[in-house]
């Protein structure tokens, strides 16, 4: 009889143990945070460019505002970009990613779920390159030429973009997917005859190893946008961890978009092993502010939508994908309102000017 | 024994100064070939600030781990598939076919499976070296002369004894094989996995970015203590089993 | 002592506990059919864990989707051009391959002097594992055609010097001799008496690198090329089309089969011809 008192005493002192500590927290907070970033620095640095997350991770602003609840922060970074991310995504081994549009809504397409939470940038500018001494002169002269691109990221969707605004497809061409610094390295060795790349290349044109014949100029129609997502498991597991992670990365995006930090900006892109001065050519009359704004506003959903038609248009996808109850503002919402940041970004329309 | 020693040192020797000789006289590219000593530089560069030894040390952990992995599922199956006819019937077949396919198309679901971590790739080197072993052990263990057998049947062995006595001792040259011959897939498959899954460490990513960044000479550092390495595993599991690499060509298959 | 003469005559019937007669089955025409009992099943599992969808589809697409990809592919004729491509690239590989590690492996085997001459480095060269030259053969040939078929040659030239050297090594000596006695012209001892004798082991040599040679292509179309079937393979893994994947896998796996049924093929042929000790 008194064994069972005693066991009864056990399980009320275990039950109330637990309850307590289910008080003292109202979620418990995860032990570890693993974020993958589709993009890597040169010679594999651990450090993106152009995103505002990038702040936050310079900054440590994540580790910080975790630190109380003593979760890890863990940052993966991918030199396969969108596509690494999406089978990591698929093999549960990240939990908030950094995706370009096409990754994700390919993502979407094969019904991994997960929620959009803000862009983390949302202009970006693509340049096609050739080798110095080469004859092609014009995007048409691409047909039949073997052209670098970097396939399922972004970029593939603004080549596909750009191509058909002069009537090609990608079938006109000879596609080899070949990562930025593969890239890099068969354009200065003249073994490709062009190639879609970005700023990255600037090293090249300025050795005159390389021309450019066609640069988007951030046209908001060539842009391709990036963002954060979060696993629905995650999400729901979490979701106080959600709202503590996207406050702490629109904090990074607020001093993004300060004007005077435009240096400092550039200073932390360059972690990446990307030279400073490649940023100011760059981003020269561009408004960081608008670049690396947080909000889910027309522009960003009218690009995501556009790039799920696109990449069923150009054969990236083989059935629509649908949008609906992906965008996930609330975290957003609420960060914003934390911060009292609710007016220091203006949201735009579709066409990329401001909304009245 | 010095006219030997002589003789086989030549052609290397020539071939150095060759090379030497054309990049100093400008014939060949010096940005493309590089020259001995500045892969010599390179070398006594990344070996002095310990970068070298992380990405062998890197390196070698995976390969070993995947050939245990690998090695330890291949040894035990294929003495089941040797010594049971129905397992062999069974599962040969199957076997067959999978052993097949390349074995970087295991790539893209390996990694999408496992993911682009240590996991991934450790099942990669373990795929590698897992049907080698197999393929040889099954090899041997199928062949036990007969009079073993028989003396095995007549002094009313128990399985387990029969296996250690009889069929081990004499499966052994060919087992040896197996596990050199996966060693050597083991450490092939350890650079393709450092090229092909998100590999930040270790000595095929350390190449990787050397290409990416044209550093001709440590790319030629990289093959040559690649080729070192596998030399090394290859030497030693030989001094194990007192064969000649020349013999194992013939029973790989 | 137990006398053990008992043992040895009837010990060559092993004593197991009989079994009760099972009503006789047609066991030769069911032994075809063990063999098809494992991927049957495994077909079945696959079949079941997708319709069940226990499995997510992007980890694992249901056979049906498999076929369709198929299906696709061949209509639109990428399969055909592709692998022809990769067959091709092989085909000349293993031909560039095959041609120099016979002579070298010929040279080294017949000539003592010039195997001590060369085999170190040799030995040195061939340690080096074959996607280790990948990316230095990437910056000296870029990423055409060359690259693809210098490096099937190599993967392929290994293996054949190797097994060719032995083959010739390994001749009886009592062959030589005997062609020695009947006086034959280098050219007959070389076709009557060496070749069939090293048959065996260059064929070994031959198809230890042609599976070499299938595994590196495969290998170099997923790092860096704009067709052939590991391109396919990596087009459809960037756009997580892994049903397109999996059919492309077994592609894959039927084309190694191929080469090796052919170079089987090519062995009895020639054996018919050449083999047999004289």
């Amino acid at each position: 009889m008194a064994i069972w008192k005693s066991l009864r005493l056990l399980l009320l002192i275990l039950l109330s143990a637990l309850l307590n500590s289910s008080w003292a927290h109202a979620e418990p907070a995860p032990s570890v945070i693993r974020i993958g970033v589709a993009a890597e620095g040169l010679g594999g640095r651990p450090y993106a460019y152009r995103l505002s997350l990038d702040v936050a991770r310079a900054q440590g602003l994540l580790e910080k505002e975790f630190a109380s609840s003593g979760t890890r922060i863990e940052w993966h970074y991918f030199r396969a970009a969108g596509p690494a991310v999406s089978e990591a995504l698929a093999s549960h081994q990240v939990d908030f990613v950094f995706h370009g549009d096409l990754p994700s809504v390919i993502v979407r397409s094969t019904g991994i779920k997960t929620r959009y939470l803000l862009p983390l940038y949302t202009r970006s500018n693509i340049y096609v390159a050739v080798p110095a001494g080469s004859r092609i002169k014009t995007l048409a002269d691409l047909k039949g030429k073997v052209v670098s691109n970097f396939r399922g990221t972004a970029t593939q969707l603004v080549a596909a973009r750009v191509l058909s605004s002069v009537g090609l497809s990608e079938r006109d061409l000879r596609l080899v997917s070949l990562d930025t610094a593969g890239a890099n390295a068969a354009l200065a060795t003249g073994q490709i005859d062009a190639a879609f790349c970005m700023l990255t290349t600037f090293g090249l044109k300025d050795k005159n190893l390389i021309r450019y014949i066609f640069t988007s100029n951030f046209q908001p129609r060539f842009s391709a946008v990036g963002g954060l997502l979060v696993t629905d498991d995650f999400a729901r597991k979490y979701p106080q961890s959600v709202d503590r992670f996207v406050k702490a990365v629109v904090r990074g995006a607020w001093f993004a978009g300060q004007p005077q930090n435009r240096g400092a900006v550039y200073a932390i892109w360059a972690k990446s092993g990307v030279p400073q001065d490649y940023f100011e050519r760059e981003y020269k009359g561009q408004d960081l502010r608008v670049a690396t704004s947080p909000l889910v506003d027309d522009f960003v959903v009218a690009k995501y939508k556009a790039a799920a038609a696109d990449a069923l248009r150009f054969g990236l996808v083989r059935k629509p994908v649908d949008l609906t109850g992906w965008f996930d503002r609330g975290p957003l919402n609420r960060a914003l309102a934390a911060l009292h940041l609710e007016h220091f970004w203006t949201p735009t329309n579709a066409d990329g000017k401001p909304a009245a | 024994m010095r006219r030997v020693l002589g003789s086989g040192a030549v052609l290397p020797i020539l071939l150095l100064s060759i090379w030497a000789a054309s990049v100093h006289f400008g014939l060949l590219d010096v940005r493309l070939w590089s020259s001995p000593e500045l892969v010599l530089a390179g070398g006594w560069a990344v070996l002095r600030d310990g970068s070298l030894a992380t990405a062998l040390m890197a390196s070698m952990k995976r390969d070993l781990l995947g050939f245990a992995i690998g090695a330890g599922l291949g040894l035990p199956l294929g003495l089941l598939l040797a010594r049971v006819r129905l397992a062999d019937k069974l599962l040969g077949p199957t076997l067959n076919a999978t052993r097949q396919i390349a074995l970087f198309a295991w790539v893209p679901f390996l990694s999408l499976w496992l993911g682009n971590g240590e996991q991934g790739r450790v099942a990669f080197i373990a795929l590698g070296a897992f049907f080698p072993v197999l393929l040889n052990t099954h090899l041997g263990a199928a062949r036990v002369e007969a009079r073993y057998l028989e003396v095995a049947r007549v002094l009313c062995l128990k399985p387990h004894r029969k296996l250690l006595k009889v069929i081990l001792p004499s499966a052994l040259p060919a087992i040896l094989t197996g596990l050199r011959l996966g060693l050597i897939y083991a450490w092939l498959a350890t650079i393709g996995a450092e090229y092909m899954f998100a590999t930040t460490s270790g000595v095929g990513a350390m190449m990787m970015d050397a290409r990416d960044l044209f550093r001709m000479d440590l790319v030629i550092l990289g093959m040559m203590v690649i080729g070192g390495v596998g030399f090394g595993l290859n030497a030693l599991l030989s001094h194990l089993g007192h064969l000649s690499l020349w013999r194992g060509v013939e029973q790989s298959l | 002592m137990t006398d053990l003469s008992h043992w040895a005559q009837s010990g060559l019937r092993a004593r197991r506990p009989r079994l009760p007669k099972f009503p006789v089955l047609p066991l030769r025409k069911l032994k075809f059919f063990t063999g098809l009992a494992v991927p049957a099943w495994l077909f079945a599992v696959w079949y079941g864990v997708t319709a069940a969808h226990w499995v997510p589809d992007q980890i694992l697409p249901a056979p049906a989707a498999v076929w369709e990809a198929f299906g696709a592919l061949t209509r639109g004729g990428d399969l055909q051009t592709n692998l022809w491509i990769s067959l091709s690239r092989v085909g000349y590989g293993f031909g560039a391959g095959t041609l120099a590690g016979l002579l070298l492996g010929a040279g080294m085997g017949f000539s003592d002097g010039f195997a001590r001459f060369v085999r170190p480095t040799f030995l040195v060269i061939s340690q080096i594992p074959i996607l280790a030259w990948l990316p230095f053969l990437m910056l000296l040939l870029g990423i055409g055609e060359a690259l693809k078929i210098v490096l099937v040659a190599k993967a392929v030239f290994t293996p054949v010097t190797l097994s060719t050297c032995a083959g010739i090594r390994d001749v009886p000596a009592r062959y030589l001799e005997l062609a020695r006695v009947l006086q034959l012209s280098r050219l007959n001892t070389l076709r009557r008496v060496v070749l069939p004798a090293a048959l065996p082991q260059l064929f070994s040599g031959f198809r230890y690198g042609l599976t070499h040679a299938w595994l590196s292509l495969v290998a170099v179309e997923l790092l860096a090329s704009y067709e052939g079937v590991g391109y396919l393979m990596v087009y459809s893994r960037q756009l997580f089309q892994l049903d397109v994947m999996v059919a492309i896998m077994l592609v894959i796996a039927a084309a190694g089969l191929l080469l090796d049924r052919l170079l089987s093929l090519g062995e009895t042929w020639l054996g018919r011809r050449y083999g047999g000790a004289p």
